[in-house]
């Protein structure tokens, strides 16, 4: 366990957000993850991780440790895709983004498949999981991705989400309704 | 068939199933219904591909993750620059103004000396005209009268 990780867990959490450093090589790869997950761009993902330490760096005295500097980051994280995914829909809507590429494209599978055409069956039902993902709401997304992909407990992703427990149980059985509702079509 | 079978799971009981606290019925029924779960195993095996998949879209190599925290770095940095920058020039810019507040209130003139010295001088003139028989502007013809 590092020594990031070590103050993440106990009650002098703020001590973790001096050492950006440590923080960094804890978290960056979870931030960025989450990120990509919910704005589906690499470039705007790369600079929104960034814009989130920064954030964080910046107002580590406010930090008053009621929560874990990994909440705190992955809740600065969700607010910051929460604007920028607002922001593109307002330069979408007013015309100034013209050729915009779309970076959400999936990748290919990460596991091979036994055979190509279930490798195809396969991959054609996490296209449609994808399509569904992005097709969420942001705070629907959010909440499917952390419980997902980041295998977050619902408390701790209320804590994220600045929600209640109820709230977030709301967004996620909708989000796993939609979910079902467009695989199974 | 048990008539717990007949009643497959509903959005709400999946709704349990993705949050991870499954209720005692959902289980039984689990336990009755080959079918459902079969859609379970189903579902969680495309939720767990759909993570590993999203996982994978987002592994960078070594050399990503350090450009990225010397970027950081640089710009916390810069930041932090900025904000001494900002506080120094507000701090004196606050000292200018105190500055040109004092130095704007210019004092009074002092009215001069010789000014209070003339009213002396002016009170002590009057009480010898009253004093006098004849006005000042009549004293030269009084004067002549006199040695005539």
């Amino acid at each position: 366990m590092t020594e990031a990780r070590a103050a993440l867990a106990g009650p002098r959490e703020a001590a973790g957000l001096d050492d950006l450093e440590t923080l960094m090589r804890d978290e960056q790869r979870r931030v960025y993850r989450v990120l990509l997950s919910l704005v589906g761009d690499p470039d705007a993902a790369d600079t929104l991780t960034q814009d989130c330490f920064l954030k964080a760096y910046q107002s580590r005295e406010r930090f008053r440790g009621e929560c874990s500097p990994r909440t705190w980051l992955l809740r600065i994280a969700v607010n910051l895709a929460r604007d920028h995914l607002r922001n593109r829909r307002l330069q979408f809507w007013r015309g100034l983004v013209a050729n915009r590429r779309d970076d959400a494209e999936p990748p290919e599978p990460v596991h091979p498949q036994p055979s190509a055409e279930r490798a195809l069956l396969v991959r054609e039902q996490l296209d449609k999981v994808w399509a569904a993902v992005k097709s969420l709401s942001i705070q629907q997304k959010a909440v499917f991705i952390l419980r997902f992909v980041e295998e977050m407990e619902l408390e701790e992703i209320a804590g994220v989400m600045n929600l209640r427990m109820g709230t977030v149980k709301t967004h996620l059985f909708r989000a796993v309704s939609s979910i079902r509702r467009e695989v199974g079509e | 068939m048990s008539e717990m079978n007949e009643k497959h799971l509903d959005e709400t009981s999946w709704a349990e199933l993705s949050s991870g606290s499954v209720e005692a019925g959902t289980k039984r029924h689990l336990a009755e219904c080959g079918p459902c779960r079969d859609e379970v195993a189903r579902w969680q095996n495309e939720m767990q591909q759909a993570a590993v998949r999203m996982r994978a879209q987002a592994e960078r190599d070594e050399m990503f993750w350090a450009r990225q925290r010397a970027t950081i770095r640089a710009r916390a940095a810069r930041s932090l620059r900025t904000m001494w920058l900002r506080y120094a020039s507000t701090a004196l810019a606050a000292l200018l103004l105190v500055a040109v507040l004092l130095f704007s209130q210019t004092p009074k003139p002092k009215p001069a000396t010789g000014d209070a010295v003339s009213d002396e001088a002016l009170l002590e003139q009057v009480e010898s005209d009253l004093n006098r028989d004849a006005p000042q502007a009549l004293l030269a013809a009084a004067l002549t009268s006199e040695q005539e």
